[in-house]
């Protein structure tokens, strides 16, 4: 009996002895056998594992829109000035960096146009530059923005200073060129009388000898005092005043200046909550149907509207928290502004979290296991941090990449925390209804993917 | 071979609406089955995983379906419960599809699947309160519901435990318990008794009479032939189709050719005593299994024994010990699968 049982052993061969170095090289082996098997059979995983990050690249790349940003400018000064008629010759030597929304000289009207982002810029002229001048300071010529992206203040600060040495450099080219003509006049009127002579009376009254005409010799005097008095003037002015006349001032018109943190910092909570709301919920939902729920969904009384709003209800509550969480930690931590009205960001982050919700919901559908799910989500963080203006702003990217952006909750979400917390401004409507569409949409395309799953089969 | 039908189970043959998809009634104004199959069949790709089912269930029975593992046993269940739409014939749960019933209607359906549908970072508490909503229990009086349950299953004492801290004995307790929380009339227990231990096995039996009794009707697959006993009914299932379908004692006398009783006399008894023995009314067999100890096959052991006793002491022999043999269904379960197979 016994040598019966043993015999199989040996002929299978299960019961021989494995060497020392044998066992961990078939241990290790079937580990390796049993993973490239595994990760072979997801071939969908593979696809968006390798390929999903290049199509975002290969988007970016073709939505980038390289061309400058031109900044659409409001121009104030003294009606009817010399700023007004050379506007246009100036506009469109600096068409590169702007065009103009035309002259005015209400200078409120123009900050109210570029608080209500009608206008990039406003360009305000001093009033009496000669003046200024004369009295040895360099004339200043004021650039109000909005902007929040620290690199596009800074760009708007490099336009301006060169706009203004444009101006510096044509101010100089109309003085050499007045002075030159000038000289040239004189200089054809010195040789001209050189060469008829001097009457015998003047030259008598000049070198203050003989009788001359009194009338005459006080013109000469007057004459000679008054060019002495200019040229006293002239030679005072400060050399650099003289060649940069103009210097360019530009300030922001928020409410309170924008660091590179706070300029991220709001982006990223966007960013953030998007991305934490989607995987928890997908997450939640994959798991459900890896335990089986999903067949209890089947036979049970419910139908996947109700499971829908039902877990819409719970993460709405945990994405709440989390928000709450993540923005107190900005605001406190980071020193971060919140300068508008906290119902907005209320009802801002409210609709993020429901419209992050709805993808989610989408994306646990679209998954078939936890990984997958995990991989997706990295993508839409992914579409996020290009396309949803954390990085680069909207305007960067043209369409049809650019409808990308408006399918991404994060997209009207930074914009709405950055209008709100940085500006101190009402979110956009367009952003509230972005989102409020969105939650529609995905939330509907959530529920018909659900009821199609939990469908008889 | 054909199955054995009894009441309250049937085979539908004889349905006159048997070829309407929501009218199992029995043609003369008499209440829905509880459950009604008429030819119903699945089949995944190319594969028929079931077919030709045919059965007509009563309200207040326990219908238990053995057969060997992959026989299609789950996918009965599943076509019960409505998650599979049969790819031909008809099945009606209460008169109406199950694939098309509303939510409200699928209250009526109470279902375990084989792998228990738990949350492992919630308490088994939890667990059961979620189950209970999902299958809109009221509030009120749920708490007592909730204990009753767990006591039932024997697990009140861990009701605070997380499903993750639970064996999985425990885990499977507290699915049946689950699946019990709304009462619902008609119970799908897919092999509910899988992994529990005797003791709580033949609690949990209890229970299904208990709730049989009550009127609910059980639908309960296993693998432990010989809980086909504790059942009304008995299906049993062998490469998709229905090989046997009868009360307990039905499927007996199939897989023997009617009822055992054996019968130990004083003596050594002849060939001829034996033969003798087979030309009584209602004796199909008798045999010789060990010793003195006759085997007898017959119709109606009740009505047999005591003319087989009477027998065999007018041919001189006396016997000292006589009565019905205790199946072992295993046994019969080997025998009709083995009588099923072509």
């Amino acid at each position: 009996m016994t040598g019966a049982v043993a015999a199989p052993g040996r002929r299978t061969g299960a019961r021989q002895p494995v060497s020392r170095f044998g066992r961990p090289l078939i241990q290790t082996l079937g580990f390796l056998r049993k993973e490239i098997v595994e990760v072979a059979r997801q071939p969908r995983l593979l696809i968006v594992l390798v390929l999903a990050p290049f199509l975002v690249l290969a988007l970016f790349a073709v939505g980038y829109d390289q061309q400058q940003v031109v900044l659409n400018t409001r121009f104030v000064g003294p009606p009817g000035s010399v700023y007004e008629a050379s506007l246009d010759e100036a506009t469109s030597s600096l068409g590169r960096y702007l065009t103009s929304a035309g002259y005015g000289s209400d200078r409120e009207a123009a900050l109210d146009e570029l608080r209500a982002g009608r206008v990039d810029l406003v360009v305000v002229f001093p009033d009496d530059p000669a003046g200024t001048v004369l009295g040895n300071e360099q004339a200043v010529v004021e650039v109000l923005h909005d902007k929040l992206d620290p690199i596009q203040q800074t760009a708007v600060e490099v336009a301006a200073q060169v706009a203004v040495a444009e101006l510096n450099a044509t101010v100089l080219e109309r003085l050499v060129g007045e002075t030159q003509t000038r000289l040239a006049t004189a200089a054809q009127r010195g040789g001209d009388l050189a060469d008829t002579g001097l009457s015998d009376d003047v030259a008598t009254a000049l070198v203050g000898g003989g009788e001359g005409d009194p009338a005459d010799e006080a013109r000469v005097r007057d004459a000679l005092e008054t060019a002495r008095a200019e040229g006293r003037t002239v030679l005072e002015l400060e050399p650099g005043v003289v060649v940069r006349p103009f210097r360019s001032d530009a300030s922001s018109v928020l409410p309170e200046p924008v660091t590179i943190t706070d300029f991220f910092a709001p982006a990223a909570v966007a960013l953030l909550v998007q991305h934490l709301v989607l995987t928890l919920i997908a997450m939640s939902l994959v798991a459900d149907r890896s335990i089986g729920l999903f067949e209890v969904f089947q036979v049970g009384p419910i139908g996947a509207g109700r499971i829908i709003v039902g877990k819409y209800l719970a993460h709405v509550l945990v994405g709440a928290t989390v928000t709450a969480a993540l923005l107190a930690g900005v605001v406190a931590g980071l020193g971060v502004p919140a300068a508008g009205a906290w119902w907005w960001l209320v009802a801002g982050m409210f609709g993020l979290v429901s419209a992050s919700i709805g993808l989610g919901i989408v994306v646990a559908m679209a998954s078939r296991s936890a990984i997958q799910a995990v991989q997706y989500a990295m993508l839409v963080l992914l579409g996020g941090l290009f396309f949803g203006g954390f990085l680069l702003e909207l305007d960067a990217f043209r369409y049809p990449v650019k409808a990308l952006s408006w399918l991404l909750p994060v997209t009207y979400g930074v914009r709405l925390l950055r209008d709100v917390m940085l500006r101190g401004a009402a979110p956009r409507m367009t952003d509230l209804a972005g989102l409020a569409s969105l939650t529609v949409l995905y939330g509907l395309a959530g529920w018909v993917l659900l009821a199609r799953r939990l469908r008889v089969s | 071979m054909a199955p054995t039908t009894t009441a309250p189970v049937t085979q539908d043959g004889d349905n006159p609406a048997g070829a309407a998809r929501r009218d199992p009634h029995d043609g003369h104004g008499g209440p829905a089955a509880a459950v009604w199959c008429r030819a119903a069949g699945k089949k995944f790709g190319d594969d028929w995983v079931v077919r030709g089912l045919d059965l007509r269930l009563e309200p207040g029975t326990i219908l238990g379906l053995i057969g060997p593992s992959g026989c299609g046993k789950t996918t009965t269940v599943r076509l019960i419960n409505g998650v599979y739409r049969p790819d031909e014939g008809a099945v009606s749960v209460f008169g109406e599809a199950p694939s098309t019933m509303s939510n409200r209607r699928r209250a009526t359906l109470g279902y375990l699947p084989q792998r228990p549908v738990l949350f492992e970072d919630l308490s088994l508490w939890e667990n059961l309160n979620f189950h209970a909503s999902l299958n809109g229990v009221r509030l009120r009086g749920r708490r007592r519901r909730l204990r009753h349950l767990l006591e039932l299953v024997d697990l009140h004492d861990d009701a605070g435990k997380l499903v993750r801290q639970s064996s999985g004995g425990m885990q499977r307790r507290l699915a049946l318990a689950a699946t019990l929380v709304h009462q619902p009339p008609l119970l799908l227990l897919d092999e509910p008794t899988a992994g529990i231990d005797p003791i709580l096995r033949q609690r949990f039996w209890d229970h299904f009479r208990d709730l049989r009794d009550d009127g609910h009707t059980l639908v309960v697959t296993t693998q432990h032939v010989g809980e086909a006993a504790r059942c009304d009914v008995v299906g049993l299932l062998a490469e998709g189709s229905l090989a046997a379908l009868g009360s307990p004692g039905d499927l007996r006398r199939a897989a023997y050719g009617g009822e055992l009783i054996e019968v130990e006399t004083d003596r050594l008894p002849g060939e001829d005593a034996l033969s003798a023995l087979c030309d009584l009314d209602g004796v199909h067999r008798a045999e010789l299994v060990s010793g003195r100890r006759i085997r007898i096959t017959v119709a109606d052991a009740g009505a047999a024994l005591a003319a087989v006793v009477q027998h065999l002491q007018g041919s001189g022999l006396h016997a000292v010990d006589a009565g019905e043999v205790g199946v072992d269904y295993d046994d019969v379960f080997i025998r009709l699968v083995e009588q099923a197979q072509p």
